[in-house]
Formats: structure tokens, C-alpha cells, sequence
């Protein structure tokens, strides 16, 4: 059986914890072994080829520190900005940079306080990943927010994993929480300094109380072989605002999937995407969004630009339940495909149960546009450089819509010297 | 005085229909020219293949630009040595800001000239007047190129476009279609000043109203593919009052 030596020494690694997280683990295991890994026979992961993952024989990343290089703080630094290090799932005090804010945003081990785990939505759960999340979780940060606190830069999460010499899977489970009339933006992203193939799950849950805004950024590059899969789970009350964008840059394998439930009324839900994909890439974004209580509107945009033989996937799911009158929801799906051979598949859905909603969805995948590659070029300007102006162009949509300047700019550059190595190699 | 444009006997096809069946036009330095004709007779065919569209496949005859081989270049090469279209329909490339997108465009062909690019504050200096000069507010510098804009604003870009770019040859495709009368004055004032003894306007419109703000040297009338009549300015005003049928047996429909 799967990981099954790998499970009972494990637990020896984590025999300090409590009775009852040993046996929410165990209980996890269990029902991760009846289900294993998802084969392309499952609806939800008919694109997605797991057959690597599962041979791969992998270490268990159990939280370990290690001491890492510096430069990789300061390469990574945004500036105006709070900054919280995770190195391996452990909080690291002395790279993170919280000045006062340390007196109300609590900052904890998601290991030290093992209850946080009991959420409701990691429980239940029929996901072979979130149970193996579950089963393997070693790290994660669980950040709180008390009532009535804004915050007035953006926080930015550093989750450095790194391990020189194996192939290891890190679980990873993330909390947010975020008190009534508070607001913070956050930026997270992940660093992979890995020499080895890393597969790296993580879960989310976020809580949005009311009258809160939450803007969280999650930026993710490929920096050696990985998977990356992320489940967020996120629930709104009322008057609330969950703005996410998820900017994926290169990914052998990465996963997005994203569970919001509107559980309030008067919310805002603003879901955005922008994958650049090339080689043998392969991304997907899955989203659900639940509106559950009347007046609140959601909006999500996802665009990829595929080169070379990548793959990329958007399957999105907006319901409309009975209660859930005056919705207002659009969901978009806009793809670029550079090359012959990328392939992208696209399926929003709605399902609505009430009458009075205007909703509306698109998908549209296409090459570039000659019209404005020719309108480009009479101007001057050389046929590279206009292909990348209107990509450029076509991504910003996405960036476009982060407020904070500093973030914006480094998607932007980051963004920027994608397209331009890209470019480079096709010279 | 030489040359600047010779076409010969050009064909052109687009997805294997005949276009142009021999089109003859010499233009000199200084002249302004005006190609007259209904929709589907092959005039923006003619500018589109002027400019390099690789959409058309010129199939006999040639284009000579100062005595070079004009189908021999790229689009983009062809605007540098000095050629400028002003589309009919400007196409719209979102998230590409104009400033951008005409920095880019003024400094590629600055870099071709030999001469310094522009930084961003001369460039701004630069463009800010030249706005001026068409009446258009400093806010479209901020927007996406094209996107949004109203017929008339795509027509005044494209205009902006050419006063900043400079070029040898202007053509302007239907610059007139869909605008005002206080629009298409404002366009005329920008072209007749713009004129002088090195530039030549190439001017496509099917209606003569154009011609009474921009006066041209010379008149073709282009039908099914051919110019069938070349003439003086008085030509446009023939054509007002007669329309286009007494120049062909061809039955033509608009």
C-alpha cells in the first residue's frame, strides 16, 4: 500500500502531539488509502496525469528547519511591506519583519495549535489530497485578525521549502482569519529552492467576517521540478470582500482549486488568473463559488497564455442557490495559444436554483490577433516585439486590478522576463 | 523631380479572389493624390498591400518606393523607410497603453534614423503638443489603444499617430468615414498642415466631402480592381453629381 511504511514513521516523528491528533492523522490515513490517488476516470481530474507523482518515490517532509541562505529573503523582498517566513511550514521570528503589528495579527505554527485543524472544511473531505494533507500535515501558519484593525501595508508570506538531497512532499495547512471590520492585503508566495522534484499540497481556509476585506495574492514560479497543488476553502459573511488572484508562472504541475462560499449577504467575491504556461506545463484552476444568501455579487477572470506543449485547464462552477436572489455573478475564461501543439480546456459552468440573478459566463481561446500584430508592426515596430506588447497587454487585465503599486510592479517585471526568456529562446 | 511611388500593373488576391486586376499609380513628392471608389473596389486593398499586410498576395506587377523594390520589405520595415497607413479600422490591443505603444513606435523608428531615443519626459513634452494640435485630451494617453474609443476617436489616433511618426507617405483609408463635420475639418487641418515638399498623401474616400478640406493634385477612380479614370480635381466633383456608374458598363451596386 501506498505510503504506508512511510505513514508509521512518520507518526514516530510526531509522537509528541496529542492523542487526538494522532488519531485525526491515522483517520485521515485511513480513508486516504480506501480512495488513493485520483485516476483520469474522475470528472474533476480528467487532465490531470497523476502517473508520475504516484511512482515518485518521495520523503516526508516533517518540519524540519534548516538553515537557509539569506539572499533568498532579500531577493525576494517587496518593499513598504510586513514579512512573515515560513521555512519548511515552521514560522521563522527572526526573517520575518512585523514591527507593531505583531500586537494584533497573531502569527502561530499551525503544529502548536493542532485544533485549528478540526475545521470543518478539511474534515469530511472525499479529496485524496486534502486527506493526505490531513494524514502528513507538518506546517502552516494560522493568521488572525482581531475586529476593527486595518492594516496598513501589505503582508507579505514567504513559504521557503528546501531540501538538498531528496524528493520530499510537504503538507502544508494555512488559516486565515479575519475579524469584523478589519482589512489586510496579502501577498504570498512560494519558494521552492529544491534541487530535487518537490510536491508541495497545501490547504486553505479563510474565513472573511463581516464587513472585512481580504485581498490575497498568491504568487507562484516555477523554480525546479514540482507539483503544486492548493485548496483553498473560503467563507464570507455578510458585507465582506474576498479578492483573490492567483498568478502562476511555469508549473509541471499545478492545481488550483478554489472552494468560496457566500454565507452573507452584500458580499463582493473577485477571483482572477493569469498562467503562463511553456514545455510540458501543465495548469489548472478549479473554482466553485456558492452564493448562498441574496445581494452579493462575484466576478472571475482567468487567462492563460500557452506556448510550446502546454496544457492548461479552467473549470469553474458558479451556483446560484434558492435564497440567493439579486445575484450578480460573471465568470470569464480568455486564452492565448502561441503554439500549435498547447492545448487548453475550458469549462465554466452556472447552475442557477433562483429566479431573479443576472449571471453570465464566457470562454474564448484563440491565437494571437494578426490585426494587431500587422496594426503593430506598420507602426515600426519589429514582429517579436509586437507579439510580446500584446501579451503583455493581454496579462495585464489580470495585474491591472492589484491596487498596491510595489506588488503590481514586481508581477509586472516578473511577468516581463517570463516572456522575454521565452522570447530569447526562440531567437 | 523623381519618383517616390511607382505601381505597375499590380494583381493582389486575398484567399484566392482577384482584387486588384493592374493598378497603375505614380506619386511624387509633395502631390496629394486621391483614390475614389465604392466599397469593394479594391481600394483598401491597394493601402493594405502599400503597407505589407500579409493578408494579400501580390501575383504580378510591382511597387517601387524610391526606387527599391517595396515587396521586399516587412511591414515594419517599410514603416520605418517612411510609409504610414491610417486603417479604416484600427484594431484595439487591450492593456497596451497609447504612450506606451507610441513610444515604442517613435523611438523604433528614431533608432532606425540614427538619431537618440526619446526618454519618457521628452517624449511627453513631445506628444502633449502634437495632442494639442487635434484637440484631443491628455486622459487618452492613459487608456488602452483603440479600446473604447469611438469611431471618431480611433480616426483622430490614427491621425496623432502619423503627425508623431512623421512619415514620407501617408495613407489614409477612409479617414473620413464615420466622423463629424467638426472632426473631419479638425483631421483636414492636421494633414494641410502637415504638408510639405517632401511628403505625398495617398487618400482613399468614396465620398468627395474629404476633398473639400484636403485638396488633392490628383484624382483615380477605382472600379472592380482598376483605376478607370485619372483626372484633376474637378474629377471628384463629376463624380458627385454623376455618380460612379458612368465611368463603367459594369453594373455596380453600393
Amino acid at each position: 500500500m501506498q505510503y504506508k511504511e512511510q505513514f508509521e514513521t512518520f507518526l514516530q516523528s510526531v509522537s509528541h502531539e496529542t492523542q487526538i491528533a494522532q488519531d485525526f492523522r491515522k483517520d485521515a490515513f485511513k480513508n486516504f488509502l480506501k480512495i488513493g490517488y485520483p485516476t483520469k476516470k474522475h470528472e474533476n481530474w480528467r487532465f490531470t496525469d497523476l502517473t508520475t507523482l504516484a511512482k515518485t518515490e518521495y520523503r516526508f517532509s516533517n518540519g524540519e528547519m534548516n538553515k537557509i541562505d539569506n539572499n533568498i529573503i532579500k531577493k525576494h523582498s517587496i518593499k513598504n511591506s510586513y514579512r512573515i517566513v515560513f521555512i519548511n511550514g515552521i514560522f521563522n521570528i527572526e526573517l520575518s519583519k512585523l514591527d507593531d503589528i505583531a500586537n494584533y495579527i497573531s502569527v502561530k505554527n499551525i503544529s502548536a495549535s493542532f485544533n485549528c485543524l478540526n475545521h470543518n472544511s478539511a474534515k469530511n473531505n472525499t479529496n485524496p489530497f486534502i486527506l493526505l494533507n490531513n494524514a502528513f500535515v507538518t506546517g502552516g501558519y494560522f493568521i488572525k485578525i482581531d475586529s476593527n484593525d486595518i492594516v496598513d501595508k501589505p503582508l507579505h508570506i514567504l513559504n521557503i521549502i528546501f531540501d538538498e538531497k531528496e524528493f520530499v512532499q510537504h503538507h502544508q495547512q494555512n488559516r486565515i482569519k479575519i475579524g469584523k471590520n478589519s482589512q489586510i492585503s496579502i501577498i504570498e508566495e512560494t519558494v521552492n529552492t529544491n534541487k530535487k522534484e518537490l510536491f508541495n499540497n497545501t490547504v486553505y481556509n479563510i474565513q472573511v467576517d463581516e464587513n472585512s476585506i481580504l485581498s490575497h495574492i498568491l504568487l507562484q514560479q516555477k523554480q525546479t521540478k514540482s507539483v503544486d497543488l492548493n485548496h483553498i476553502f473560503v467563507e464570507q459573511q455578510d458585507n465582506s470582500t474576498y479578492k483573490t488572484q492567483l498568478i502562476n508562472i511555469g508549473g509541471d504541475l499545478s492545481r488550483n482549486d478554489i472552494n468560496v462560499q457566500i454565507d452573507g449577504e452584500n458580499c463582493s467575491t473577485d477571483i482572477s488568473g493569469l498562467s503562463l504556461l511553456s514545455g510540458k506545463d501543465h495548469i489548472e484552476n478549479y473554482t466553485i463559488v456558492s452564493h448562498n444568501k441574496p445581494n452579493s455579487n462575484s466576478q472571475q477572470l482567468f487567462k492563460y497564455i500557452l506556448d510550446e506543449s502546454s496544457e492548461g485547464v479552467f473549470n469553474g462552477l458558479v451556483t446560484v442557490q434558492p435564497d440567493a436572489q439579486k445575484t450578480d455573478s460573471q465568470q470569464t475564461n480568455k486564452n492565448i495559444l502561441l503554439s500549435k501543439k498547447a492545448l487548453m480546456n475550458s469549462n465554466p459552468q452556472l447552475e442557477i436554483y433562483a429566479d431573479d440573478v443576472k449571471c453570465s459566463h464566457g470562454s474564448a481561446t484563440g491565437e494571437l490577433d494578426e490585426d494587431a500584430i500587422f496594426y503593430l508592426r506598420s507602426r515600426g515596430i519589429d514582429l517579436m516585439s509586437a507579439k510580446s506588447l500584446i501579451i503583455e497587454g493581454f496579462a495585464k487585465e489580470v495585474t491591472d486590478k492589484i491596487k498596491i503599486d510595489s506588488v503590481r510592479e514586481i508581477l509586472n517585471s516578473e511577468i516581463l522576463k517570463r516572456l522575454a526568456d521565452q522570447k530569447k529562446t526562440k531567437e | 523631380m523623381k519618383n517616390m511611388l511607382e505601381i505597375k500593373n499590380l494583381h493582389a488576391t486575398v484567399e484566392g479572389n482577384q482584387i486588384l486586376k493592374g493598378i497603375d499609380i505614380t506619386i511624387k513628392p509633395s502631390e496629394i493624390h486621391a483614390i475614389m471608389g465604392l466599397n469593394g473596389s479594391g481600394k483598401s486593398t491597394l493601402a493594405n498591400v502599400i503597407s505589407g499586410s500579409d493578408k494579400y498576395d501580390v501575383t504580378k506587377g510591382k511597387i517601387n518606393y524610391n526606387d527599391k523594390n517595396l515587396l521586399n520589405f516587412s511591414p515594419e520595415e517599410r514603416a520605418l523607410q517612411g510609409i504610414f497607413m491610417s486603417f479604416q479600422y484600427p484594431a484595439v490591443i487591450p492593456g497596451v497603453n497609447n504612450t506606451y505603444f507610441l513610444k515604442a513606435a517613435l523611438n523604433s523608428k528614431r533608432k532606425y534614423q540614427g538619431k537618440t531615443e526619446l526618454d519618457a519626459i521628452d517624449f511627453m513634452t513631445l506628444i502633449k503638443e502634437k495632442l494639442k494640435k487635434l484637440e484631443m485630451d491628455e486622459s487618452y494617453l492613459r487608456r488602452s489603444v483603440n479600446a473604447g474609443f469611438s469611431g471618431g476617436e480611433k480616426k483622430r489616433n490614427e491621425i496623432l499617430q502619423m503627425i508623431t511618426l512623421e512619415p514620407k507617405l501617408a495613407i489614409l483609408d477612409e479617414t473620413d468615414s464615420g466622423l463629424d463635420i467638426d472632426a473631419l475639418k479638425i483631421i483636414a487641418k492636421g494633414v494641410n498642415n502637415y504638408r510639405n515638399a517632401d511628403r505625398a498623401f495617398l487618400v482613399i474616400t468614396h465620398y468627395q466631402r474629404l476633398l473639400n478640406y484636403i485638396e488633392p493634385d490628383v484624382i483615380h477612380v477605382m472600379i472592380d480592381g482598376k483605376i478607370v479614370k485619372t483626372g484633376g480635381k474637378g474629377l471628384a466633383l463629376t463624380l458627385e453629381e454623376k455618380g460612379y456608374q458612368w465611368l463603367s458598363d459594369i453594373p455596380v451596386t453600393d
